[in-house]
């Protein structure tokens, strides 16, 4: 048979034809890649001298999944359901075809690479060999028999689980299920598949009996399926509000799972196409491509980053602690810094708290924890020790002059290339720099709260920063496993401004008589973690009335002080802090603050305003309309100007819905004209807040998008 | 000893199962213990006692594993809503497994350690099928070291564990001819369609509303491998089964079937303080070994043990039920207890009503007593070949119970 495959390499042993899939980096499944599987496949079966099949990949992976790049250009289902339905004969033709097949599974199996494995008649996964169905996390389900094989080699609820939640097993848990019918030690893999072949030439095995499509013994019963169905259908749709594809899942269970699995095929490719084509589908894919390319600025491509192999903290508060948390788990040795013992003290008792959950939960164990902390951290009071270390971080009082004297204490005592990072979450970086000699090297890295488990670090540029210190700055935000994006200094820098925007329209809404329930409610509805009431409580009602007075000393008109906002920071209800903001928190649920809305009715009471109406697609328009145009304001200003970057920023640090996108790509759906039509008839109504942005204005006339794509 | 009767008997229709295209079994898309749980709540209401006067559930299979597990009896009870007094286990005598659940609900009665005991059977072919699909499932997992060590080699344990090839073995040692079965074979089919047809198993057989793969929904309530064109003829042109020359065939061999069967058992006292005319009196039972690669040979020591525990001739039984695992198997305890083959089976037997493995001893015995009330006659038998090599026998007595 033909050996000279692209992307399988084909060897032969005593009967056996050992297809080892290579198609780098991950071995994704490709137009190119399934063409020559198939036609390897073929020739096999066809050949007389091979009795039974190997399939087994390349370094640490089986398959990976498939090209979804591939999947995000499909337009219309007639498209794409003769490709689905070739791609299932095929895998059909493996299922029913005449010779075993034994899937050597020897690391990532995901995707279409377990819908693969599944229509293998035997399964070995080499210990550290991950297997799932993550279709779901890109808005999508399971295309090419998923739906219908996982349930019939592990029973519906634990298949339900896995495709819903898109969550991988390992291979021991496999095995567990009976999703494989061995674990070996991966120098073990091909020496076991090459034992199973033995036992379906013997007879041992009846490959036939283990076609998946004829393994009906999992399979619930019509009433155990709808009690099941029920309750799935029920959590999901408290869960997965606003997604598609869970419920397509449920679907595809609902109707599929009979006693014939190539006609449920059918069911499930329709159901597939129906995601593929969504608009939540091409955002999730988006969002999915755009993380994977964060921080992969053209500023600094090309540019080497420098080593960091020793991290210095300063303050040990709860950003600090959480941060230690990061550096500690990717390895770091780690000096953390505070103005005295007893400080150092708390700080590790935090540290050691951040860590308190996965030990609960068994993902960590004690003795790890103890011996990073003996091994890798280091603590002190002494600037003097921070000699050695490569990077800075500080997270101390967020005051201007104490950070800017550390620095420069730093500076007298650090090799010239060490990096200063501040996660200040306000102040002005630029001006924190300029007492520098050498001010390039001083970059932010802001963290969000908690900083072990938020993705997103916003990275910003000041002035002077250099591209090798960004550059360096991005490799470690990847080191740390956060999500780097980009942006230059500015009050509130992105997420903060972008997030004080988003919210900023409920107070002009509340002015104009419209019920806070009904704007809550509303930014709930569109996906929110939070609505703004609830928001500002957590955040502070006071720390907001701050920020907004300096948006309002820098940023100019747009950002002054409403009066009701006045009002309201004056009762001193700032929040949770003080037992009540917006809400009123002694009881067990938070219910509205009479005294704040007691304010509220006030102010309307004497500017003559009624009650007002209004929808919530009205009050999602009215908000999100605000925020697109501050978005663009930024963009002017220069904070950023990569719409990728700004979406995943909010999607990651903020909890913006994902299924929408982001902000920009919020925008882009709706319209520019459409939302520059709305801004003037919102500024006619409230002022100058609503005043368009020039940007918006020629991108309506332009008929341009932010995406360019 | 107390005296116990057969107060109750109720069963589904037997479907015919299909491990591979399950969407042609009328119970395909329903587990066993559904159908259990529909039961037993009728067979108590029928036989006019309270859930909560049970005080023992014994319930047989002979493939207790998978969705067949039973928590040691309890999950039937609990899906059938049934009161937690009701103590349960779950017994496991291969093809003999309900059979021996009424020698026991037998037993705990005769002592008076019970007043009234039910007892279950069920069996899905098509879900958890028998043999060589459940072994490579890894649901079943006999030794290895049975089939490779030769201290275990006189087990000749792969015949012992494929029922097809003891049939053969068996039918080797007798003078039976080919001819013989498949005609018996025929003639099972014709007496069921009959019984059918005359309304017999009506009073037996609880119909069920059951999910078809189509999606549509059937009221089950006939035997579905009944067959009205079966002849001697046609079945003499059937292919062996299980060896190339051999004689043992599908049409001759019992089919796979799915059902659920169950029965209550009481003091005779208590049948007569109640009013409850019981079905039939238990007067004895027998259990028996024999050589595994001829398991079909169990049920003729096992009815010698029975019969002269009741000091009982074989002519002295009016009626016989002996369970067609095969043919060969009826056949063969005709001719070694001498009996008059028009009193066996008389209602057709399991080539054609089916066999649900655990389930089918309660039938076995329900339509025995039927038998005996309709057509009058005072002793009857109930025995089964059981895998492995063992036979189950009982032997029950109508009275007049003028009360």
């Amino acid at each position: 048979m033909k050996t000279d495959y692209q992307t399988i390499k084909v060897q032969f042993r005593d009967g056996l034809a050992i297809f080892t899939m290579n198609n780098p980096p991950v071995n994704q499944l490709s137009e190119n890649f399934v063409r020559e599987l198939a036609q390897a496949f073929e020739e096999a079966f066809r050949s007389d001298e091979i009795k039974a099949i190997i399939l087994t990949g390349t370094g640490n992976n089986f398959i990976a999944g498939a090209d979804i790049i591939q999947i995000k250009d499909v337009k219309t289902k007639a498209e794409l359901l003769p490709k689905i339905k070739e791609n299932n004969l095929f895998l059909n033709s493996i299922e029913t075809g005449p010779k075993p097949v034994i899937a050597a599974i020897n690391g990532t199996c995901l995707g279409g690479g377990l819908e693969l494995a599944m229509v293998c008649h035997y399964r070995i996964a080499a210990i550290g060999s991950n297997l799932g169905l993550p279709e779901v996390q890109l808005g999508l389900i399971p295309g090419a028999g998923g739906t219908q094989r996982l349930p019939r080699l592990i029973g519906l609820p634990n298949a339900l689980e896995m495709i819903t939640s898109g969550k991988a097993i390992n291979a021991k848990t496999a095995f567990s299920r009976g999703l494989v019918d061995e674990v070996v030690k991966p120098e073990k893999l091909l020496d076991a598949a090459t034992r199973a072949a033995g036992k379906f030439f013997n007879g041992q095995l009846d490959f036939k009996l283990r076609m998946t499509c004829n393994i009906q013994n999992r399979l619930p019963s019509a009433t155990e399926k709808d009690n099941l169905i029920n309750f799935t259908k029920v959590m999901t749709a408290a869960k997965a509000k606003g997604y598609l594809a869970p419920f397509k899942i449920i679907e595809a269970v609902e109707k599929g799972l009979g006693f014939d699995l190539h006609a449920d095929l059918q069911i499930e490719s329709d159901l597939f196409a129906d995601c593929v084509i969504s608009d939540i589908a091409k955002n999730l894919i988006g969002m999915f491509l755009n993380t994977r390319a964060a921080g992969r600025l053209p500023r600094i491509k090309g540019l080497k980053p420098a080593k960091i192999k020793k991290v210095a903290m300063l303050g040990g508060g709860v950003m600090g602690s959480g941060i230690i948390n990061l550096l500690l788990k990717a390895g770091y040795t780690t000096t953390l810094w505070e103005i005295n013992d007893e400080a150092l003290e708390k700080s590790v008792a935090a540290i050691r708290k951040t860590f308190a959950y996965p030990i609960k939960k068994k993902k960590m164990k004690q003795a790890a924890l103890e011996s990073m902390i003996e091994n890798q951290l280091k603590t002190t009071t002494s600037l003097d020790d921070l000699k050695e270390v490569d990077l800075i971080i500080e997270a101390v009082l967020e005051n201007m002059k104490i950070k800017q004297d550390i620095w420069k204490k730093l500076e007298g005592i650090c090799r010239s290339d060490v990096i200063f990072a501040t996660n200040t979450s306000a102040l002005p970086i630029t001006e924190m720099a300029s007492i520098l000699a050498d001010p390039g090297r001083m970059i932010g890295l802001h963290f969000f709260n908690p900083a072990e488990r938020m993705q997103l670090l916003e990275i910003i540029c000041a002035e002077k920063t250099t591209d090798q210190t960004l550059a360096t700055s991005v490799a470690f935000a990847r080191t740390i496993k956060k999500i780097p994006i980009i942006v230059n200094d500015g009050p509130g820098f992105y997420v903060s401004r972008q997030l004080g925007s988003l919210m900023a329209g409920a107070v002009v809404l509340l002015a104009d008589g419209v019920d806070s329930a009904v704007i809550e409610k509303a930014m709930l509805d569109f996906g929110m973690p939070m609505g703004p009431g609830i928001l500002a409580d957590l955040t502070g009602i006071d720390i907001n009335y701050h920020v907004n007075k300096t948006f309002e000393k820098k940023l100019g008109e747009r950002y002054k002080v409403h009066p009701l906002t006045e009002l309201i920071y004056q009762t001193g209800c700032y929040g949770r802090k003080t037992g009540s903001g917006y809400f009123d928190y002694s009881g067990a649920k938070p219910v509205p603050n009479s005294i704040v809305m007691g304010v509220i009715k006030k102010y309307q009471q004497d500017n003559g305003i009624k009650e007002k109406k209004m929808s919530k697609q009205e009050v999602i328009d009215f908000m999100l309309a605000n925020a697109i145009n501050d978005a663009a304001y930024m963009i002017e200003g220069g904070i950023c100007d990569r719409p990728q970057d700004m979406d995943l920023a909010m999607i990651y640090g903020t909890g913006f819905p994902p299924y929408r996108g982001g902000i920009l790509r919020y925008a882009d759906k709706w319209g520019i004209k459409n939302i520059y039509a709305k801004l003037i008839e919102f500024e006619k109504k409230y002022g100058v807040l609503l005043k368009p942005a020039d940007l918006i204005k020629n991108m309506a006339e332009a008929e341009k998008t932010f995406y360019q794509n | 000893m107390t005296e116990v009767v057969i107060a109750g008997y109720l069963r589904t229709a037997q479907s015919r199962s299909r491990p591979n295209d399950p969407s042609r079994d009328w119970f395909g898309k329903m587990r066993a213990d559904e159908l259990l749980a529909q039961l037993l709540p009728e067979v108590i209401k029928k036989t006019g006692i309270k859930p909560e006067e049970v005080e023992d559930f014994i319930v047989g299979s002979a493939m207790g594993v998978g969705e067949q597990w039973t928590y040691g009896g309890r999950t039937p009870i609990f899906m059938a809503n049934l009161p937690e007094t009701i103590s349960a286990k779950f017994i496991d005598q291969q093809c003999g497994s309900s059979l021996a659940g009424i020698q026991i609900g037998y037993m705990e009665i005769a002592q008076n350690f019970a007043d009234i005991v039910m007892i279950g059977g069920m069996e899905h072919m098509s879900r958890i099928p028998m043999g060589g699909i459940t072994a490579d499932r890894g649901f079943i997992a006999p030794n290895i070291s049975l089939f490779m060590d030769p201290k275990y080699k006189h087990w000749e344990i792969a015949t012992a564990i494929n029922m097809g090839l003891t049939a053969e073995k068996l039918f080797t040692q007798t003078d039976l001819t080919r001819e013989a079965l498949d005609q018996w074979g025929a003639q099972s089919h014709q007496r069921a369609v009959k019984a059918g047809t005359e309304g017999f198993f009506d009073e037996e057989i609880l119909p069920i509303n059951a999910k078809q793969a189509d999606g549509t929904t059937m009221t089950v309530k006939q035997d579905q491998a009944v067959r009205e064109d079966a002849t001697a003829e046609g079945m003499a042109g059937l292919k062996p089964a299980y060896t190339k020359k051999g004689v043992i065939t599908a049409g001759n061999s019992s089919p796979l079937n799915a059902a659920a069967t169950s029965m209550i058992l009481m003091s005779k006292e208590t049948a007569k303080k109640k009013g409850i005319k019981p079905l039939a009196t238990i007067r004895s039972i027998g259990f028996a070994g024999v050589d595994p690669t001829i398991m079909g040979a169990g049920p003729v020591p096992a009815s010698k043990k029975a019969l002269a525990s009741a000091r009982l001739q074989a002519s002295d039984i009016d009626y016989w039920e002996i369970n067609e695992a095969f043919c060969v198997v009826a056949l063969n305890c005709i001719k070694e207890l001498g009996l008059d083959p028009e009193r066996v089976n008389i209602m057709g037997g399991g080539v054609a009503i089916g066999h649900p493995l655990g389930a089918t001893g309660i039938r076995l015995a329900g339509t025995l007593a039927r038998i005996l009330n309709k057509k009058g006659g005072r002793y009857g038998c109930a025995n089964a070949c059981v895998g492995g090599g063992q036979g189950v026998a009982l032997i029950i007595e109508k009275e007049a119970y003028n009360w």
